[in-house]
């Protein structure tokens, strides 16, 4: 199982709006294998969740197209289905959870009855079936008197079950790739624990691949096997988890990273803060996009567009200065 | 300010809304000048029952007034009794709303109630009853159309001012120490007014439609001139029976063109005030840019632009 | 001893729940249920918990932008839960709020100089070149332009919002800021310029802070004082360093091994030791039917037959200097 389930190549997605395109995901390509977590991190507006739902294709259009670029699920190139065959992809082989599971989640149906519906899309198998079917997925993503609680509406759960749920509909077909796109922000972090764990464990189970979208290092740590950094819809920074955090390369990564409070530090750490704010992505800096708010910008970073680069070890940095490490 | 004129003049329907409302009041408030006959007085006064012809361009009616003339003066009856109708009930509906959403309580029950009270009465009947006790000069039937109207936007205010309450920016100038006086002005008034200045507009043309069913049924006010008067007389004299077209079209048409221009204007003012509707026109460009850049997409090998449901 | 600002002694917020034909009160939510703590003058006391522990409301409570039901709260040696409304409404000066959601705390209708100066005009503070002088001098403090007086807030950012309010809460120069989840709402790269500037003006103008988060390392990252809340109740405080080297309360540890990657970041590199205790299992229950006893008992791993005792809440208990527990076997 050498080569990764899920492949993104220079995949390109505009909004288009009346003063021109919002260049949203500007030639993002990732990888992601089977039973490994990605995690794509960054702040809102970067373009991570345009790329996942670039990758579903769920972007709505207008006003969004995707401009270019390859998305290939065990060799298939996604974004030449027909509508139909994309919808068979969706929810059969890659899932997507999403980050408020009570506008996912269709308030006048029963939750039970979602579940079922969302095997029967993808399995024939009878209703009745697919009822029992539902119960135990429940069952399996920890809601406890499964049975009981399959009759249960969205608005009487909390919103850690109704998480679960979500997750049950989205692994009722065995996907082989899980996207969670912020799953656990809305949540409690006592929730947001054993949500994580539970995502953790069927990944496990299930041979998934995961790519989890989230702007919380702590979570990145906590479950990531991998991690890439985007900024203003480009990968600045990619690698494996451990090394990554523990020497980031990118001034980008660096300043964010600093600028987390972190538990582990004594009350009053004065936290570092970049400068400005993020580009407007109408009209994206020339050169590098974090080069305005650089501490070590140089006269070429203004300039050149950096391309994304290995410097060995498996780690790929966006950044002309590229290889200094603290 | 300019910023929403300029806006509302680009809008299709602003602009068809700008034109009328802007033409009909002109036409009242020029009266004098341009309508050919004064129908106001009694000296001038021509041959009865005339088809349309020269000098009489619509006719005389059965007392020999000039019709043309007196469509011409009718636009002011039906522009005064909006216009000031509308702008009372806004403000006394504002009014009584704000008080009763902010202040709750008694306040709140007393003027709530009332509302219950005036919704369940049914209004047509009510205001002929007004009418026949008040009198039917045309400021009394301002009042009385007042009295019935401002309930309506009490309560559609009262909600608004509910949800507003509870804003943070509400429960900011509270914590600074702010009477809720200075709230109710500087907060809660800023934040409905667009609500309001919409009501008022849309209050108005549904006012003009009120008058001239009054004065349809008979119960306007005698001695003026309006269009709901004319179909009046047109009814009673059997305009249709003797086939005089020029007794009931012409005061029908106004009433509907008048009234017309007034909502058009209103709906266009609302979606102008509240950038968050999206106008159809924006998809239509945006749809034309979608296929364009479909083309660069196609060049490039790839299927299906945004790979989702389209809209439409 | 170091003198306390605000004294807050078995605060309660409760709210009737209606229901029936006739609106009886069925039912109350214990939003707030007797809490106790003490803000030292010029340091900033933290209070963290979960959504629904009431801190939020715990905030307005002692603002009394909502009326404590029962407690007392002393402000600068006054009485502040007994004033009248006239003399609470000249207190207001003293004690101001940061607010959570950058985009409804500024009447978008309001330029930032009519947001500013609002409290000054209020209480009909200076004249009117006084008062523009005063928000000149309050953006300049807040580190924004002072063309942006005569600006609207949708033409600026979160973060830029968040400055405004910060400046219109410093308008009248208060002795007490509670900053209600002040960066939660934003960006992760600009939260630690909110928080540098209010830790600045903390210096500057001798401020101090009740600051309230869901983040556990935010809240310790600013609070030297800190109060962990769970279903109205204050379950732990004392010095941060204290509470959380060495937390006293089982739902305390629980808090502390679920924020994600605690362990990541020492310097020691030790991840075994990243997770002491369990995970916490379940729901937090509903603030309508709060456990008997102690509160956090059902989902205590610790919780012994006396814990669920009705009518008998935990006892409260000194672990070490300024670090109390309220828990009936609090943890070595």
């Amino acid at each position: 199982m050498d080569e990764p389930t899920l492949v993104v190549e220079d995949l390109v997605t505009w909004y288009l709006t009346e003063r021109g395109p919002i260049h949203a995901v500007d030639g993002v390509s990732l990888a992601v294998q089977r039973g490994e977590t990605l995690a794509l991190v960054g702040e809102s507006g970067c373009g991570k969740s345009a790329t996942a739902l670039s990758i579903m294709r769920l972007i709505p259009s207008p006003p969004g197209l995707i401009v270019s670029g390859r998305v290939l699920l065990e060799g298939r190139n996604l974004l030449e289905l027909s509508e139909p065959d994309m919808c068979k992809v969706r929810g059969g082989d890659i899932s997507m959870i999403f980050q408020e599971p009570m506008t996912s989640l269709n308030p006048v149906y029963t939750v039970g009855f979602q579940v079922a519906e969302a095997i029967l899309v993808h399995h024939k198998v009878s209703e009745r079936e697919a009822d029992k079917e539902a119960v135990e997925l429940l069952d399996r993503v920890g809601i406890a008197s499964p049975a009981r609680r399959a009759k249960d509406y969205p608005h009487q759960m909390s919103g850690g079950m109704r998480q679960r749920v979500m997750i049950a509909m989205a692994l009722a077909a065995n996907p082989k790739v899980l996207i969670a796109d912020e799953p656990t922000t809305a949540l409690d972090v006592t929730i947001q624990s054993q949500i994580l764990d539970l995502i953790r464990q069927l990944q496990q189970e299930l041979n998934m691949g995961v790519l989890l979208i989230t702007h919380d290092f702590g979570i990145v740590a906590e479950v990531a096997d991998r991690v890439a950094v985007m900024y203003a819809g480009q990968i600045v920074e990619e690698g494996s988890t451990g090394a990554l955090l523990e020497c980031p390369t990118h001034p980008y990564t660096r300043g964010l990273i600093s600028s987390v409070p972190k538990m582990d530090d004594p009350t009053g750490t004065m936290l570092y803060s970049i400068e400005g704010a993020s580009p407007n992505l109408l009209d994206p800096p020339t050169g590098c996009r974090f080069a305005p708010r650089c501490g070590e910008a140089r006269t070429e970073c203004r300039e050149c567009r950096p391309e994304l680069e290995s410097t060995g070890d498996g780690r790929r940095v966006r950044c002309l200065g590229g290889g200094d490490r603290r | 300010m300019h910023d929403i004129a300029s806006r509302l003049w680009r809008h299709p329907r602003g602009r068809v809304g700008i034109i009328i409302t802007a033409a009909v009041i002109i036409i009242a408030i020029a009266a004098p000048w341009i309508a050919p006959y004064d129908p106001y007085d009694i000296g001038q006064r021509g041959p009865r029952r005339l088809p349309p012809g020269p000098g009489h361009p619509l006719g005389t009616d059965a007392q020999g007034k000039d019709i043309l003339s007196k469509l011409i003066y009718g636009a002011r009856v039906s522009l005064i009794v909006g216009i000031t109708t509308g702008v009372c009930v806004t403000v006394l509906g504002a009014l009584l709303g704000i008080v009763a959403g902010y202040l709750g309580g008694f306040a709140d029950t007393l003027i709530m109630r009332t509302c219950d009270i005036l919704f369940v009465v049914p209004g047509l009947p009510l205001m002929i009853l007004l009418a026949n006790y008040m009198g039917t000069k045309f400021y009394m039937i301002i009042v009385i159309f007042t009295m019935l109207g401002w309930a309506g936007v009490a309560r559609m205010i009262r909600s608004q001012v509910l949800s507003l309450k509870s804003r943070d920016f509400v429960v900011a100038s509270r914590s600074v120490g702010a009477r809720p006086g200075h709230i109710m002005r500087e907060h809660i008034l800023v934040s409905v007014s667009p609500l309001l200045i919409v009501n008022g507009v849309l209050s108005a043309a549904g006012v003009m439609v009120a008058e001239a069913g009054l004065s349809f049924l008979g119960f306007g006010d005698p001695t003026a001139v309006s269009w709901g008067k004319m179909l009046y007389e047109a009814q009673s004299g059997h305009a249709l029976l003797f086939g005089a077209w020029w007794w009931v079209i012409p005061p029908g048409l106004a009433i509907f063109i008048t009234v017309f221009g007034f909502m058009m204007f209103g709906y266009a003012l609302e979606e102008v005030l509240n950038p968050h509707i999206p106008r159809q026109s924006a998809y239509s460009k945006l749809r034309k840019r979608m296929a364009r850049y479909a083309g660069i997409g196609k060049q490039a090998g790839i299927g299906r632009p945004g790979g989702g449901e389209s809209i439409g | 001893m170091k003198e306390a600002l605000l004294e807050v002694t078995d605060l309660k917020k409760h709210y009737p729940v209606t229901g029936g034909l006739f609106r009886r009160t069925v039912g109350t939510v214990r939003a707030v249920d007797g809490i106790s703590f003490d803000v030292e003058k010029g340091s900033t006391f933290g209070l963290a918990g979960e959504s629904g522990c009431g801190k939020s409301t715990a905030a307005r409570t002692i603002l009394r932008l909502e009326e404590p039901t029962s407690g007392s709260i002393r402000f600068n040696g006054e009485d502040f839960s007994a004033k009248g409304p006239e003399e609470l409404r000249l207190a207001r000066t003293d004690m101001q709020m940061i607010f959570q959601d950058p985009y409804s705390s500024l009447n978008p209708r309001h330029t930032v100089a009519k947001i500013i100066s609002e409290p000054l005009r209020v209480h009909n503070i200076g004249t009117h070149a006084e008062q523009k002088e005063r928000v000149r001098h309050l953006l300049d403090v807040v580190g924004l332009p002072t063309d942006a007086a005569e600006r609207y807030p949708y033409e600026f950012s979160g973060g830029q919002r968040q400055r405004v309010g910060i400046a219109r809460a410093l308008a009248m120069r208060p002795k007490l800021i509670i900053a209600d989840e002040p960066v939660s709402s934003l960006d992760v790269s600009i939260r630690a310029q909110i928080l540098n500037l209010l830790r600045k003006l903390q210096d500057q103008f001798g401020l101090t802070y009740i600051f309230i988060a869901h983040d556990l390392a935010l809240v310790k990252n600013m609070s030297p004082q800190i109060g962990i809340m769970y279903l109205g109740h204050l379950v732990e405080t004392g010095p941060s360093g204290q509470v959380f080297g060495s937390p006293a309360h089982p739902y305390t540890q629980a808090l502390i091994a679920a924020v994600p990657g605690a362990g990541i970041w020492r310097r020691d590199k030790d991840r075994t030791t990243a997770k002491p205790a369990a995970p916490l299992t379940g729901d937090v229950p509903s603030p309508l039917a709060p456990p008997p006893g102690c509160p956090f008992h059902p989902r205590c791993p610790r919780a012994k037959p006396d814990c669920m005792e009705p009518g008998r809440p935990p006892r409260e208990v000194e672990v070490a200097p300024g670090h109390r527990v309220a828990c009936n076997y609090p943890v070595e």
